[in-house]
């Protein structure tokens, strides 16, 4: 059996059918073994129990018992017979007692008595077998012994034999009585044997159960696997796609119909092949082994799984067809299988390619279309441009009138046809998805309002009034592009205009609503003209349509400016629509969702004819007409013009000289303009105008051409024909291209060249000024291209300074400006380190501020000077040995000036606390803690009036240092109230928040940048700083010089410079210099931009980012020169500063300064007549501080400033006699700040300088304004009559 | 599936058969058959005892040495072949070596081939015991226990003995029933 156990349990183990059921199987055969062994066991023990039924180990004891009394009895029956019968029968005798012994012998020697076992029983037998041993000598005895005996045995054998009865009785109930344990023992374990086979059959039934549960179980599980496999086979056999199964040799087991169709091979001829012959075309066979293999070694595969993969596949025939291909896998009986489904795609790849070349024949059509377009345009723009010009001027020659009106005829008709020229280019860009719309930020009712007005001549000439509604919840500013709405708008009102005759035409901008953070603006052009006609409305939008086809004729117009406007206002996300009827005139509408945007950049316009009077051009144009007539409506704009005919021409003179504009056409023989531009752009060129803004012109008006011309360099591109507004404007765009980017990529290098440009901007205009000197002015308007280098000088100063390492090459260059740039540097490396030399330039000047004054003008002046700051040096006593150090000395010494200066003494007087105010004028930092330190007492003490509020605010303390630039300052806070009430000296008037005078007069972020200044310990310096930008120099020189946090607080500066307009930038250039170290240098001239450059080229040195701020300040330098007041050029202007140094070149040109020795006489001589114009107000900051401000309040400020004028230099006077340099400081840093406030922005700085150099203890710089007091005085007070004249002007007062 | 579920089911039902044997198996081994008698040595004449006469034979029997008989003193029954085996019997108190004629000896002497044999004890016992018995390693006539020849005393002279160890028939009531001792006389019918 349990070899019959085991083989079932091997059989469970072996069918994978049972595993599931395996448990309950094995705890079957469990239970079936253990059964088993019990009734093994049980069935062993009935066997011997049977075995002991039937043999026998005794004899049949009943039988045996009862012959033992027969015996006896026989024996005893021969006795008798032998006593009866005589002798002769005594062997009988013997032998019956031999038996009887022999039967007592078996009675005692076997086991009958074995079950008796008691004693009676015992001694009966023991009685039996001692009388049967006392027989044997009588039986074996003489026959007469024997004879004699016989009676005796008889009698005892009688007796015996009841005794062998009873014994015989005893022995068998004893053997009844085991026989009946001995059967009811084997019945008890029958029952038990019984029993365990009933469990077994138990057992052995319920697994019985089990196995046919499980196996009804495994049927229906095999009948759905049949019926599953059957499913498969069916979905394989009637799938669509080809259905391939390879196993891991790569041979086809299994090839379904789809398979046959396809392919082509017979699913018999399939099966067996491999399949990497069969179907796999030979040059992907290496690759499908190579997929293989690699995946039956590591499972990676690039197509099994990975979803659907296009290969190409061979058919029966050999051809060589696309398919798709998903390869799956899934396991064997012998390893992996592959099921490929495959489908045929040629006709899916067929299609594909015809609608590719369909695509490609219609893309190629409409780009023959696109090409034929900007052919067109080419070829019609640039007569029509050569027409238009030329007609413009004719019409500046004197005509007839009927020649006038011929004239005005042709012009028309020309500007319509380039209006058809560029509808359909519009037309054309729009459709072809190339339109570029700009995003910038635009006045919108400003630019409805322009429109309108230059719209009224001709609406007006058919008797049509128009008139403009603006919403006046409109956003004053927002970001789209002001061009196309402009055109869109244009293109409507002149429709209605056309359209309307006599009657009214309404242009009306409305807020609808807004959506997202945009303003969705109705704009809508109503006109009580003619109407349209319910049928006509639908075609209206349409290309080409024209209503009425005579008239239009008449009217002008392709009847395209309604599709493009449509398409406008879809790129644009707007709406458009018409309502109208016949008669009752037409209202044209559309809606656009608008950013609100902040004002971009200085509101005020700058006049653009004037911005660019003196600025150096090149036109590179190879039509001589062109050419020519640009030339000349260039000039009259105001530029100074060179030529050049073809590009190489172009590049050779870009490279020779810096120009500030070039004007560049695009297609020329030999070099066209985008290599040309491009060369002018490669740094390995070198070229004079590698950073000049080039603007391109072109009749190539396809988008991605003029992207083409971006990318090779140019700024911004024009259509021919060259108009100068649009070129004006153009010109005007270019700095949203920040030169800085580019700068910054190329380096510190290119810095100088940008400065230099800013400079010639600002030096020509002094010329026109004329309040300069007239020498300079000459120079200018005769010779612009000598005046160019002429005014060009200050700059000249930049390139030097800002690149020492280059300042030979500079100096080499064909540009006088140029040649004059060498000598600074020159100078510098004389001096010491080219760094150095730069800032001992400004040291020097910054010492000796008369000189300074003569020098500041002129770079080169600032090179003689370079020499005498040693002199400076030693008179002021400064410790430090070196130009730099000299300066630095100069500075340092103001400063402690300026620590007394920096409180104003009134302010300390009046407040009657004079101990707080002595103890500080003594320290040179005292300042620095006064203004750095919270503590409102100080500032209180300082401004009585101001008191108040300065309290309040923690930064009171940098307030305090500002309270008295502030002074200036305060004369533009908008507070009438404050202004009223207090004191004469303006000090304490404006005291509001230095933020709230930042505000209201621009010049706050002095304030701010005092405050600056003063924390980085820069003594009180920040205070002049603040007031005017240029002040502030010399003593942020100092600070640079001192501390390094001092750039920290002039890069501030700087930021809080530049978000002003105007003149704030001084302020950023003074901390710019201050970075720099440039001290002093920029500090007087500073009121003119330009003279920050020197310190800022100082710091381009140092640092690249120098360079960026010098960047920033040409741009400053631009917007001063470009105030609207041309009269600003006059003294305190940059203008004025920029005219001092031309004048000063033209005279240190003549003599010495070529050797560059100039005399100190010429020096001094020319830096007086500087001098004496940069005290002056400079007109156009002014402006800008004061413009807006009610007139009273102007007034009111503009006399504080006189009389504290009057009362500041009398102090100084005073304080001077009595040695007082503290005083003398606090004197001239209240004039400081009040001078800064009106934009006398080159008497602040004077005062700064006073204050720096009184603080150093150095009473020379005093003495030396004072000397300068009259002068100044009076170009002040004729300063300020110009400014009231601009700001009645301004103010629309007669 | 179905093919290994019948294969289990079938080697189950071999198990329960198997179990099934092996309970029967004790009581269903029965004994197995005697081979033929050979009948070789009939043809000598047996010759007359020369001692007391301890066995007489009668009936059909192919020799003899009386009239109607075939009579053996000891010596006679000692020239016949000699068996001895060792057996513990019911009888005698462990192993004992007996010492006599095969039965099948003697009825070879005899030509007794087969039929019963009446045997009959000196106290008038009697008992049939088929000629069948008296196959090779089967029952003897005994002359001696332990070399000594037996007395009547001693269950003697001859006793017929099976060697009862050797086999579990020869235990059994009526092997012990044929045991016959004092042994006097044998009628073959």
């Amino acid at each position: 059996m349990p070899g019959a156990s085991g083989s079932s349990t091997a059989s469970s183990s072996s069918e994978p059918g049972a595993a599931r059921p395996g448990i309950g199987l094995a705890l079957a055969l469990a239970i079936a073994a253990l059964s088993i062994t019990v009734i093994l066991v049980l069935g062993d023990r009935v066997r011997e129990g049977l075995a002991g039924l039937r043999a026998h180990h005794d004899d049949n004891t009943t039988w045996s018992m009862a012959q033992l009394s027969t015996d006896m009895l026989r024996l005893r029956i021969d006795a008798r017979r032998a006593i009866d019968a005589g002798a002769a029968d005594l062997d009988a005798l013997r032998r019956r007692y031999d038996i009887f012994y022999s039967r007592v012998g078996i009675l005692l020697e076997g086991n009958a008595l074995d079950h008796v076992e008691r004693a009676a029983e015992r001694a009966a037998a023991t009685e039996l077998e001692a009388f049967r041993d006392a027989l044997v000598p009588l039986m074996d005895g003489p026959d007469a012994a024997l004879r004699a005996a016989l009676p005796g045995i008889v009698e005892r054998l009688d007796r015996l034999f009841v005794r062998a009865r009873d014994l015989e009785l005893a022995v068998l109930a004893a053997k009844a009585q085991a026989s009946t344990e001995e059967r009811e023992s084997l019945i008890s374990l029958l029952l038990w044997t019984g029993g365990a086979m009933l469990a077994v059959n138990a057992v052995l039934i319920a697994t019985a159960g089990g196995i046919g549960f499980q196996s009804r179980r495994i049927a229906r599980q095999s009948a759905e696997l049949r019926q599953s496999a059957e499913r498969m086979t069916a979905s394989v056999a009637s799938a669509i796609d080809a259905v391939l199964v390879a196993d891991a040799d790569g041979t086809i087991i299994e090839y379904n119909p789809a398979a046959e169709r396809i392919f082509g091979f017979p699913r018999a001829e399939a099966i067996g092949q491999m399949i990497g012959e069969l179907i796999i075309p030979p040059e992907l066979r290496a690759a499908h082994r190579a997929g293989l293999a690699r995946y039956l070694a590591t499972g990676r595969s690039d197509l099994v799984g990975k979803g659907l993969h296009e290969l190409s596949a061979l058919n029966a025939a050999g051809e060589r067809f696309p398919i798709e291909l998903s390869i799956g896998r899934y396991s064997g009986e012998r390893g992996p299988l592959f099921i490929a489904y495959i489908r045929d795609i040629s006709e899916r790849k067929r299609i594909e390619v015809e609608r590719r070349e369909a695509f490609e024949r219609i893309a190629s059509a409409d780009r023959a279309k696109s090409d034929f377009l900007a052919v067109m345009s080419h070829e019609m723009r640039t007569p029509v441009a050569g027409v238009l010009t030329a007609l413009d001027l004719v019409g500046r020659e004197p005509l007839g009138p009927s020649g006038r009106a011929n004239l005005e005829r042709a012009k028309r008709s020309a500007e319509i046809l380039l209006g058809h020229v560029s509808d359909v280019l519009d037309i054309a860009a729009i459709d072809s998805g190339k339109i570029q719309l700009s995003h910038r930020p635009f006045a919108l009712g400003a630019m409805v309002a322009e429109l309108a007005d230059s719209l009224r001549g001709p609406a007006e000439r058919r008797g049509n009034r128009l008139t403009v509604a603006l919403d006046p919840s409109l956003p004053p500013w927002v970001a789209s592009d002001e061009r196309r709405i402009r055109q869109v708008l244009s293109n409507l009102i002149g429709n209605a205009i056309k359209f309307t005759t006599g009657g009214r035409i309404v242009v009306a901008l409305d807020r609808i609503g807004e959506a997202e953070g945009r303003v969705r603006i109705g704009f809508s052009v109503t006109d009580t003209g003619i109407g349209i006609g319910k049928a006509d409305l639908p075609k209206l939008f349409q290309d080409f349509v024209t209503l009425d086809a005579a008239y239009s004729r008449e009217a002008g117009g392709t009847g395209l400016g309604l599709a493009v406007s449509r398409r406008i206002v879809r790129a644009l996300g707007g709406e458009i629509g018409v309502e109208s009827a016949r008669g009752a005139g037409s209202r044209f509408w559309f809606r656009l969702a608008l950013d609100p945007a902040e004002p971009a950049g200085n509101g005020e316009a700058v006049p653009p004819r004037q911005a660019h009077a003196g600025r150096r051009l090149l036109l590179v144009e190879d039509n001589e007409i062109n050419r020519e007539l640009a030339a000349q409506m260039l000039a009259e704009a105001g530029f100074a013009v060179a030529l050049a005919e073809d590009g190489i021409i172009g590049l050779q003179k870009a490279r020779q000289a810096r120009f500030d504009l070039i004007l560049m056409d695009v297609s020329m023989p030999r070099q066209d303009g985008i290599e040309t531009t491009r060369l002018i752009r490669d740094p390995a060129q070198a070229a004079a105008s590698r950073e000049s803004p080039i603007i391109g012109i072109t009749a190539h008006a396809q988008p991605e051409e003029i992207e083409r011309f971006l990318a090779a360099g140019m700024d911004r591109c024009l259509l021919k024909p060259l108009r100068i507004p649009e070129l004006l404007a153009a010109i005007e765009a270019v700095p949203d291209r920040p030169p800085g980017a580019r700068r910054a990529e190329a380096g510190g290098a290119d810095t100088g060249g940008a400065d230099a440009r800013e400079a010639i901007a600002g030096a020509p205009e002094t010329a026109p000024s004329g309040t300069g000197a007239p020498d300079a002015g000459g120079a200018d308007a005769s010779a612009p291209d000598t005046a160019a280098p002429g005014s060009g000088v200050p700059d000249a100063g930049m390139p030097g300074t800002h690149l020492p390492e280059a300042s030979a090459p500079v100096t080499g260059g064909s540009d006088n400006s140029e040649a004059r740039a060498g000598p600074p540097v020159t100078g510098a490396a004389g001096t010491g380190t080219p760094k150095t030399g730069g800032a001992d330039a400004g040291g020097a000047e910054a010492g000796a501020p008369d000189i300074a004054a003569s020098g500041t003008g002129s770079s080169d002046n600032s090179e003689a000077r370079a020499g005498p700051p040693g002199t400076g040096t030693a008179s002021t006593g400064a410790p430090a040995p070196g130009g730099a150090d000299a300066s630095g000395a100069e500075a340092g010494a103001p400063d402690t000036a300026a620590s007394g200066t920096g409180i104003p003494d009134t302010g300390r007087v009046e407040s009657g606390a004079p101990d707080p105010g002595a103890t500080r004028t003594g320290g040179p930092d005292n300042v620095g803690i006064e203004t750095g330190t919270p503590d409102p007492g100080a500032s209180g003490t300082c401004l009585p009036d101001a008191s108040g509020v300065e309290t309040g605010i923690p930064e009171v303390g940098a307030t305090g240092t500002c309270a008295h630039d502030p002074g200036g300052a305060g004369a533009g806070t908008p507070d009438p109230d404050v202004s009223g009430t207090s004191p004469p000296d303006a000090g304490g008037v404006e005291t509001g928040t230095p933020e709230a005078g930042a505000s209201g007069a621009g010049i706050p972020d002095a304030g701010g940048a005092g405050a600056e200044l003063a924390k980085a310990g820069a003594t009180g310096t920040g205070g002049r700083v603040a007031s005017v930008p240029g002040t502030g120099l010399p003593g942020a020189g100092a600070t640079g010089s001192a501390s390094s946090d001092a750039v920290g607080a002039g890069a501030s500066l700087r930021a809080a410079g530049a978000s002003r307009a105007g003149i704030p930038d001084a302020g950023g250039t003074g901390a710019d210099l201050a970075k720099a170290g440039a001290i002093g240098t920029g500090g007087r001239d500073t009121r003119v931009p330009r003279t920050g450059f020197p310190g800022a080229d100082a710091t381009g040195t140092d640092s690249p980012e120098a360079g960026a701020s010098g960047a920033d300040l040409l741009e400053a330098g631009v917007t001063g020169t470009g105030g609207p007041d041309s009269g600003g050029g006059d003294i305190g202007a940059p203008e004025a500063g920029a005219k001092g140094t031309g004048v000063h070149e033209a005279g240190g040109a003549e003599p010495p300064a070529a050797a560059g020795e100039p005399s100190a006489a010429a020096a001094r001589r020319s830096g007086e007549a500087a001098g004496d114009s940069m005290v002056g107000i400079d007109v156009p900051q002014a402006l800008a501080l004061l413009s807006g401000r009610s007139s009273g309040l102007v007034e009111r400020v503009l006399a504080q400033f006189e009389t504290e004028q009057d009362r500041r230099w009398q102090e100084i006077r005073q304080a001077r006699a009595r040695m007082d340099a503290p005083g003398v400081a606090r004197a001239a840093h209240a004039l400081c700040g009040t001078a800064s406030a009106v934009g006398a922005t080159g008497l602040a700085g004077l005062m700064g300088e006073v204050e720096s150099a009184a603080k150093a203890g150095s009473l020379g710089a005093c003495d030396r304004a004072l000397a300068r007091e009259a002068a100044a005085r009076r170009v002040i007070a004729a300063d300020l009559g110009h400014l009231r004249k601009a700001l009645a002007d301004i103010a629309g007062e007669p | 599936m179905t093919r290994a579920v019948s294969r289990l089911r079938r080697r189950v039902l071999i198990c329960l058969a198997a179990i099934g044997a092996a309970a029967a198996l004790p009581a269903a081994l029965p004994a197995v058959l005697p081979g033929a008698l050979p009948a070789a040595m009939a043809a000598e004449p047996l010759p007359s005892p020369a001692g007391p006469v301890l066995l007489t034979v009668t009936g059909a029997i192919a020799v003899q040495n009386a009239e109607g008989a075939a009579r053996f003193d000891l010596a006679m029954l000692e020239a016949l072949p000699q068996t001895r085996f060792r057996t513990s019997t019911i009888w005698t108190d462990g192993e004992v070596a007996f010492t006599g004629v095969a039965l099948a000896d003697l009825l070879a002497r005899l030509g007794v081939g087969a039929g019963m044999l009446r045997a009959v004890a000196i106290n008038d016992y009697k008992i049939d015991i088929p000629v069948s018995d008296a196959v090779e390693g089967g029952p003897m006539i005994a002359y001696r226990i332990d070399g000594e020849t037996m007395s009547v005393r001693q269950k003697g002279p001859l006793w017929v003995v099976y060697p009862y160890d050797s086999k579990a028939e020869y235990r059994s009531e009526i092997i012990y029933a044929r045991s016959i001792w004092q042994l006097d006389r044998i009628i073959v019918e």
